[in-house]
């Protein structure tokens, strides 16, 4: 054998540690991705939790109880920790329960989306040509229809109901999948490892499953978690509307809905369920700008 | 023009880049002088600190980047004393202009040319804006722009590559600056447009008395342009002399290695003396030889301290060894022949028979379908065992042809035989049997989620070969065969070098047995002292394993080491085809005859350049007749009638597509 | 360039169509406009009737040409629930809308482009931190719950600002504000990251090594490059205020188009909503091809193909 060894390559001579301990790295000096992480961790305990955490019923009315302040406040009660709404439903329990609704929408919404926006810009980005331009003008249809009016109109017509809500918001949320797989699918497209592939004999399926996908994982799940905030607004205005969740079930945005009509008497029932919100939907961007800057080795943005 | 005025003096530069690992100490005390006129070459490859040198001059680093120094004095300036804002008002764009890498990027592309040129006069009130304009196109003419007037009003999108060059050489000269820092100015360009703006810049260079310091990783460039040259190596420059002192009678052992690692063009190929390993990492104090991990030469002090600086009259280098050791060292390249393989003519493993591709080119929905002819009539025999090379530049086709012959792209017309068959209608798995590819970006080329192992061991995966454990004998064979050892399966390329990860594209073509490597720029992508490890690697594999290759590349230094066969591709057409010596030797097409003579070579004497003008045919407006013919120096009516037919050269064995090679070849003796 | 004006014009009128035609089909099979008409307590043959008198028993492919060749002719239909032209309501209530729109625009670009810049030309510094910290807190936030929020503060706490209707000016700048302040995160995020792009470019380099930095650099060199994909974006959002314009105008009553679609719904009057779906889509399209031609007139590259 005449071929000379590389004597340098040592364990230790390697230019970086591997992939898979970068990331853990990166993830773990990432002070906004631990804060996302944390927030949703919780809430997600939260609502799976949720007959042991809430103190009552987050359904039993008493209307000997109504408008009652949160227990700080004159005329509070430590019983009910954050008031009771008009019917005298213990809010705090609401609350709690209403992490599961928004929690069901959001991934349910977010994993529709994925499913069309994904499959969609994966076959334009790979095929190109003609289904590509079918694709996109698809994708400049959609994002010319007014999503909420359009969602609104729809929820209203068929009837509302959980499942219905999650099928219209992920029906009408899929363009920020298509437009990044798209792209990625056609930059990967041109590598040449996708060459080398092709010249291996695999076959197309082979090709995406092994080649493309692998590589285009890190960023839907990032699209996901910002999908899954902006399935949970989309949510909250319709149920703040009147055309989302119904009552009586425990969505935030109803109960600000709700909230409202004693806007000035007692503003905590529209800050508590807006905070919550406020608070989930941080979380989910923070974890999905946090996973973005740890997977995209360019580091920020 | 000259004089013995010094007006670049840097004493002990150094550049600190924080890492998260740490201070990287990218630059560490170079020291340069520079007179009027006079043109110093800084060399080096990728990671040597050359261009963060010149970057650390122009205080163009980023903002985070630490720079320090001694001493830099300019014209008698004190430029360390000198606040950012003084730099920029008086001495940015005024008395050093720098010309960069990248022309295609390197003008604002939503300026006009105009606007770009005349501002570098204007902003300061040196020039009136009529004044200006009236430079600009003075400059314009003078670096060989046709129509100077009109381009001023043009954007650069509309110019090609060597002209975004030549705008920017005009631009660095609106204000007559003492010195033009040219930044790989022609590494992005094809050689023969090299050639020319490196005369360009030679030619102004004398006009305007101006002093250049010239960086890149090339020494044959260097060769033939400048008066004193540099050698940089992890962050210091480790010999330094004039230019024909330094490439002739190199002292340093990297100088030597470097040397002896570079393809050569005039005489019987030799084995290339292949530096090992790669550039270590400079993070922290670096208080040893930064060449001695690499160094055949490195005795136990090198490792525990700096090396002496030792000066001869006008030269120096860094290294333990005398000059006296240093002559009494054998030859850094060892005295080995290689001349590339050659075969029988009648063993045809694949062949090419007139093919033909035509993009249809078309903007929008709504514009007109333009045809792209980008390969016409293209026939090639690649005969079992012999290295054929297809040699041309960028637009020439090369690549085209190569993924039709891989079968990974269909030819509108013409086909493709691989053992006698035809490739479109082989089956995927058998092609992938006879035939692999190695591409020139190892860091493209590799899957980076997938370990080596597993990029070793998919075709075998794929095609369904062995079990888990032969496969992974099979990986840990092959991995031995290209030079890697066997406890890296695991890692995953982004832990690997260029030259480590090329070597596991080898291993992974090679893993299926393959009659047939098709290389696409396999080194071009790397370091000349890398190159030479692969270059050796693949006349090794040849010789071992009796393989065939194909090799698709613009480098004429790397044909010369291996080719036993050449195409020249121009313009979609061979125009020249034969033995490598024949057409290397006594090229019978004007084409060939060109780019040949663009080779900047190592030993410095100019050849004379053949004549040619440099800009190359829009390949969707092609001309009529001969595709050469607005270029060629040797043009007639009849050659503009008629595409002329790739047929038997008059005097020599060769093919030509020249209907006047007697009269081009007559020129030549 | 008039081959570009033309070829986005006409994507531009194909998109219309398309989303016209979706929009019709959608609403048209999920509802039963007849029913709607005759309300809840209506027979069954009083809906018949009424299906038969609007003639809403015929082929829904065939309403859908009736329909469009009426918008062609400027007959946007008739509004079941308010007993008015379509055409009529749209444009008592359009004028509210755009202010409201174009109101909410800038507050978007005087926020977000400042913002954007100032964190490009300063990464890692205090500056840079706020602005993502207020990137992601303005994107988190719910927009109704902004506009109840400042209702509190501005009905209760600080009476100096009008918190309903639509009267004066005074009265668009909470709303304007709340709509405008959901583009900002967008807006600033893109500001930011094109403009370090631009920063971080060859060209840059270039002029800088022409002796330009600071201030001249940004406004001669850089601004416009990082501005190119700002211009599209700006657009885009313009066209989804009107879209948005329903939660903020529900939540400040002013009586514009956005109300106007949720009393629709609400009153399942079909016919409007699918006009109030078509307009907000219609100004989508012309706000891109406005983008479109703005980019054309910055970029040479697009003008002068």
């Amino acid at each position: 054998m005449s071929v000379e060894t590389d004597p340098q390559l040592l364990p230790e001579d390697l230019l970086a540690p591997s992939p898979r301990s970068q990331l853990l790295h990166r993830a773990l000096s990432h002070k906004g991705l631990l804060i996302g992480g944390f927030i949703v961790g919780t809430l997600i305990l939260v609502a799976l939790f949720a007959p042991l955490l809430a103190p009552h019923d987050p359904y039993a009315q008493s209307l000997a109880k109504r408008l009652l302040p949160p227990a700080w406040e004159a005329g509070g009660s430590w019983d009910h920790i954050l008031g009771t709404d008009q019917v005298g439903r213990d809010y705090l329990s609401r609350l709690i329960y209403g992490t599961q609704v928004s929690l069901i929408i959001g991934f349910g919404a977010a994993s529709v989306g994925l499913v069309i926006g994904v499959t969609l810009g994966v076959c334009a980005g790979y095929f190109g040509g003609w289904i590509d331009t079918v694709v996109s003008f698809v994708l400049t249809a959609q994002l010319a229809l007014p999503g909420l009016l359009l969602a609104m109109a729809l929820v209203f017509i068929i009837g509302p109901s959980v499942w219905v809500v999650i099928g219209i918001i992920g029906v009408l949320h899929w363009t920020y999948y298509l437009v990044v797989t798209r792209s990625a699918t056609q930059r990967l497209k041109s590598q040449d490892f996708v060459a080398a592939a092709n010249a291996m004999g695999a076959s197309r399926w082979q090709v995406l499953r092994s080649e493309i996908l692998p590589n285009v994982s890190s960023q839907i799940i990032v699209i996901f978690t910002f999908e899954l905030g902006i399935a949970i607004l989309a949510e909250s205005s319709l149920s703040f509307l009147g055309v989302g969740i119904q009552p009586p079930i425990p969505s935030w945005g109803l109960m600000i809905a709700e909230g409202k009509q004693a806007l000035f008497f007692r503003p905590s029932l529209v800050l508590f369920p807006g905070l919550m919100l406020f608070l989930l939907v941080i979380g989910a961007n923070l974890l999905g700008d946090g996973l973005r800057d740890v997977t995209s080795p360019q580091g920020r943005n | 023009m000259l004089d013995n005025r010094t007006i670049l003096s840097v004493r002990d530069l150094e550049v600190v880049l924080p890492t998260p690992a740490g201070p990287l100490r990218a630059v560490r005390s170079t020291s340069l002088d520079l007179k009027a006129g006079e043109a110093i070459g800084i060399v080096g490859e990728s990671g040597s600190g050359k261009s963060m040198t010149a970057l650390a001059l122009m205080r163009l680093l980023p903002r985070n980047a630490q720079v320090k120094a001694e001493a830099i004095t300019l014209c008698g300036d004190r430029l360390g004393a000198m606040s950012d804002r003084q730099f920029a008002n008086e001495v940015a764009g005024q008395k050093v202009s720098m010309i960069f890498q990248e022309p295609m990027t390197s003008l604002n592309p939503v300026y006009s040319i105009g606007r770009q040129m005349t501002e570098a006069a204007t902003r300061i009130g040196r020039l009136s804006q009529a004044a200006a304009h009236d430079r600009a196109i003075e400059l314009l003419a003078k670096v060989g722009i046709p129509d100077p007037a009109g381009r001023l009003q043009q954007f650069p999108h509309q110019l090609s590559g060597g002209q975004r060059q030549r705008v920017m050489i005009a631009m660095a000269l609106m204000n007559e600056p003492d010195l033009i820092i040219a930044d790989e100015p022609t590494t992005a360009l094809d050689v023969t447009v090299q050639a020319q703006i490196m005369d360009l810049l030679a030619d102004l260079r004398r006009e305007f008395g101006m002093a250049m310091i010239l960086i890149t990783h090339d020494l044959a460039v260097v060769a033939s342009t400048v008066d004193k040259v540099a050698v940089m190596y992890g962050g210091e420059i480790v010999e330094q002399g004039s230019c024909d002192e330094v490439l002739h009678h190199p002292l340093h052992p990297y100088t030597r290695g470097l040397l002896a690692s570079a393809p050569k063009i005039s005489d019987v190929p030799r084995r290339l003396g292949a530096i090992p390993g790669i550039v270590p990492s400079l993070i922290g104090d670096v208080t040893y030889c930064v060449f001695a991990s690499r160094c055949p030469q490195a005795r136990a002090e090198c490792r525990s301290q700096r090396p002496p600086l030792r000066e001869l009259g006008a030269r120096n280098y860094a290294c333990v060894l005398t000059p006296e050791e240093v002559a009494a060292l054998p030859p850094a390249q060892p005295e080995i022949e290689m001349p590339p393989l050659k075969a029988a003519p009648d063993a045809v493993l694949m062949q090419g028979r007139g093919i033909e591709k035509v993009f249809d080119i078309k903007r929008s929905i709504f514009a007109r379908t333009r045809q792209l002819h980008a390969l016409e009539d293209v026939s090639i025999d690649i005969r079992r065992g012999e290295t054929f090379a297809l040699v041309g530049e960028s637009g020439s086709g090369k690549t085209t042809l190569a993924k039709i012959l891989l079968g990974l792209n269909p030819a509108t017309n013409g086909q493709v035989l691989l053992e006698g068959e035809p490739i479109a209608a082989m089956d995927r798995l058998k092609r992938a049997r006879l035939m692999q590819p190695i591409f020139q970006d190892p860091y493209s080329s590799l899957n980076p989620r997938h370990t080596i192992a597993r990029l070793i061991g998919r075709p075998l995966e794929i095609h369904g070969i062995g079990d888990a454990q032969s496969r992974e004998a099979a990986v840990v064979e092959v991995m031995e065969r290209v030079g890697l050892p066997s406890r890296v399966m695991h890692n995953y390329p982004n832990q690997m070098s260029g030259g480590q990860r090329q070597r596991v594209a080898i291993a992974r073509a090679l893993v299926m047995k393959p009659a047939l490597l098709v290389c696409d720029e396999p080194t071009s992508a790397l370091d000349v002292s890398v190159q030479a490890q692969i270059l050796n690697l693949l006349s090794d594999l040849q010789r071992d394993l009796g393989l065939t290759y194909l090799l698709i590349t613009h480098d004429i230094g790397v044909v010369h080491q291996v080719a036993s066969r050449i195409a020249v591709m121009y313009l979609g057409q061979i125009v020249e085809m034969g033995d490598a010596t024949d057409v290397l030797a006594a090229p019978r097409h004007p084409y060939t005859q060109l780019l040949l003579s663009s080779v900047p070579e190592l030993n410095g004497i100019s050849k004379p350049r053949r004549p040619g003008s440099a800009i190359v045919s829009n390949p969707l407006d092609l001309p009529s007749g001969c595709r050469f013919s607005e270029r060629c120096a040797y043009v007639v009516d009849a050659c503009r009638a008629q595409m002329p037919e790739l047929r038997p050269a008059h005097a020599g064995p060769q093919l030509t597509r020249c209907i006047r090679d007697e009269v081009v070849t007559h020129d030549l003796s | 360039m008039f081959r570009y004006i033309l070829q986005r014009g006409a994507l531009a009128l194909a998109v219309a169509l398309v989303v016209s035609f979706a929009t019709f089909m959608l609403l048209n099979f999920a509802s039963d406009p007849a029913s709607a008409i005759a309300g809840e307590d209506a027979t069954q043959e009083v809906v018949e009737r009424i299906r038969q008198a609007y003639g809403f028993d015929r082929p829904v492919l065939v309403r859908y040409f009736e329909w469009l060749g009426g918008v062609a002719q400027g007959n946007f239909g008739e509004s079941y629930y308010w007993n008015k032209a379509v055409g009529q309501l749209v444009l008592e209530r359009a004028p509210v809308t755009i202010t409201l729109a174009l109101s909410a625009l800038f507050v978007t670009i005087v926020i977000a482009i400042p913002l954007g810049a100032m964190a490009a030309l300063n990464p890692n510094s205090w500056a840079d931190r706020f602005a993502l910290t207020f990137a992601v807190s303005a994107q988190a936030m719910p927009n109704f719950w902004l506009g109840l929020l400042l209702i509190i503060l501005f009905g209760v706490m600080v009476p100096i600002l009008p918190i309903s209707g639509d009267s004066t000016w005074q009265h668009f700048v909470l709303p304007a504000f709340v709509l405008g302040s959901s583009s900002v995160p967008a807006v600033m995020r893109l500001t930011r990251t094109g403009l370090i792009e631009v920063m971080e470019s060859d060209y840059i380099r270039t002029a800088r090594s022409k002796g330009y930095r600071g201030l001249s650099l940004l406004t001669r060199h850089a601004m416009r490059n990082a501005l190119l994909p700002v211009v599209s974006v700006l657009a885009v959002q313009l066209g989804q205020k009107f879209g948005g314009s329903v939660i903020t105008e529900s939540v400040f009553a002013i009586n514009g188009l956005g109300r106007l679609a949720l009393q629709s719904i609400l009153g399942s009057d079909i016919p409007t909503v699918q006009m109030l779906i078509f307009i907000f889509a219609i100004t989508f399209v012309l706000m891109n091809l406005l983008a479109d031609l703005l980019n054309a007139a910055l970029d040479p590259r697009i003008r002068i193909g």
